[in-house]
């Protein structure tokens, strides 16, 4: 989820640290270890979403894969391109993940666990 | 052969890896190229040598870029191997698997011998577990015998792969018998391994109606191993050469008792389309051919993997990872699904028992 809640004056317990914007820019992933669970954290124009980076396939790193819009139809069955679909595809066989909610898109029994994103003074942080 | 210590993947003894693709290109065989095509090719007119005319699909470049890294060199071959738990890779080619898609049919066959070489010189090494199939090219069947005998002895050469044969060069014909035969004294297994990126040229009428390459790889391995293997058959090749082993791969499996089945209830009735053989199709199947698992399809439904092993006979099936490629199978997800319906020795049969017996490791 992207949450920047900067109204909130004490960080939760459990947001750990993973970087600063600067490090994240628009565009960018970087790739967290929380507790020994790796995490891959993306900046989209939608904002910060983090996802497990252990694609629940074969164990693909998803961090390493690009973040695009994907292919679908429109109400009226013409194809489109759905920007607005925010897709991790994992590197290794191409899986897709709606970057959001974590769910597979054409499988949706199988889904990626997804975490929330904190930015607190420019320093990035994820909930877990 | 084992033991009942197989609680996990890295318990397996000996992991044995049937398909793992190199990614060399052309000029990489072009020093060891026979004349005239080493002078022709590197002609100061001739850019970098570009023979191979591989099929595009939608999207290619993007879905082209999936797949784990490749590994091209001895130390990343093996890095790759100690991360996936290998402990012999049979190391195959990837660009030169195209080879019906060179158009000149003596170059193709000089490109085949370059590949041996190449491989042979620059890549195998039996001390790190880096064996390999040489590569022989239809076309010629005497050059293609010249090249088993050449290479039969070698340690690092377990297998001769055949790439997608079509229907130029259809599998069983009797002018290949001299190929069979040399193999059979070779005691070497031929590898038949479909390419989706040849695709256009080994089936040009099925491709007309395949759109994609979802529909490539699902609907073209298969198919075209489905001809090889019945054309095989039929053509009494196994009754002719009852040692020699075909290795099938890259297909998943659930189509071969499908075919096996099919063949025996065709030959009930069609005994005189197939007057060589003694037994049924199936029988044929079971004596002379062997699988490899890779993709394995419906992995996450162990009953039904383990149903279709079960049909084929879990001595003809063996593991094979398919690195670098875009369907690869990482080395434990075939596992997974074995664990709970088979004994460790079955698992390490699958895994590297059967090979190290029908390879020459």
């Amino acid at each position: 989820m992207s949450r920047s809640d900067s109204g909130e004056s004490d960080l939760p317990q459990n947001a750990h640290h993973v970087g600063s914007e600067a490090e994240l820019e628009r565009g960018e992933s970087i790739l967290a270890e929380v507790d020994g669970i790796e995490i891959a954290v993306y900046h989209t124009e939608d904002g910060y979403f983090a996802i497990s980076n252990f694609c629940v396939h074969q164990g693909g790193p998803l961090c390493e894969g690009p973040v695009t819009g994907t292919l679908g139809q429109d109400d009226d069955g013409k194809l489109c391109y759905e920007e607005g679909t925010q897709v991790v595809r994992c590197p290794w066989h191409g899986w897709e993940f709606d970057v959001e909610t974590g769910e597979h898109l054409s499988r949706p029994e199988y889904s990626q666990p997804t975490y929330d994103v904190l930015v607190r003074d420019g320093e990035v942080y994820v909930r877990w | 052969m084992s033991t009942q210590t197989v609680k996990t993947f890295d318990d397996i003894e000996t992991v044995v890896d049937l398909d793992f693709h190199l990614v060399e290109n052309e000029e990489d065989v072009v020093p060891y190229l026979e004349e005239p095509f080493q002078g022709l090719v590197t002609r100061p007119d001739v850019e970098a040598p570009n023979n191979y005319n591989m099929t595009k699909f939608f999207l290619d470049g993007v879905g082209g870029d999936i797949g784990p890294d490749a590994a091209a060199t001895p130390a990343e071959i093996k890095a790759v191997m100690e991360e996936l738990g290998i402990d012999r890779a049979t190391l195959n080619p990837g660009l030169n698997l195209n080879l019906v898609t060179v158009p000149h049919d003596r170059y193709a066959v000089a490109l085949a011998s370059a590949y041996n070489e190449w491989v042979t010189e620059t890549v195998l090494d039996s001390a790190e577990g880096m064996y390999g199939t040489i590569r022989i090219c239809l076309r010629d069947p005497q050059r293609a015998v010249a090249e088993i005998e050449k290479w039969q002895d070698t340690d690092e050469i377990v297998g001769v792969m055949l790439g997608p044969p079509g229907f130029r060069n259809p599998l069983g014909h009797p002018r290949f018998d001299p190929v069979y035969e040399a193999l059979e004294a070779a005691g070497l297994p031929l590898l038949i391994h479909n390419s989706v990126l040849s695709l256009q040229h080994v089936f040009p009428g099925q491709f007309e109606g395949i759109n994609t390459f979802l529909e490539a790889r699902a609907v073209g391995h298969p198919m075209g191993q489905m001809l090889h293997l019945a054309r095989l058959i039929v053509s009494g090749v196994p009754e002719r050469y009852p040692d020699l082993d075909f290795v099938i791969q890259e297909s998943g499996l659930g189509w071969i008792p499908y075919l096996m089945r099919r063949l025996d209830y065709y030959y009930s009735a069609r005994r005189e389309d197939a007057p060589y053989l003694k037994r049924p199709p199936s029988e044929y199947v079971d004596q002379s051919f062997y699988f490899t698992t890779q993709p394995i399809e419906g992995a996450e439904d162990p009953e039904y993997v383990q149903q279709i092993i079960e049909w084929i006979g879990p001595d003809n099936v063996m593991f094979a990872s398919d690195y670098p490629h875009s369907d690869f199978d990482n080395s434990n997800a075939l596992y997974k699904a074995l664990r709970s319906g088979f004994e460790p020795a079955q698992i390490e049969n699958i895994y590297g028992s059967t090979a190290l017996e029908v390879l020459d490791y």
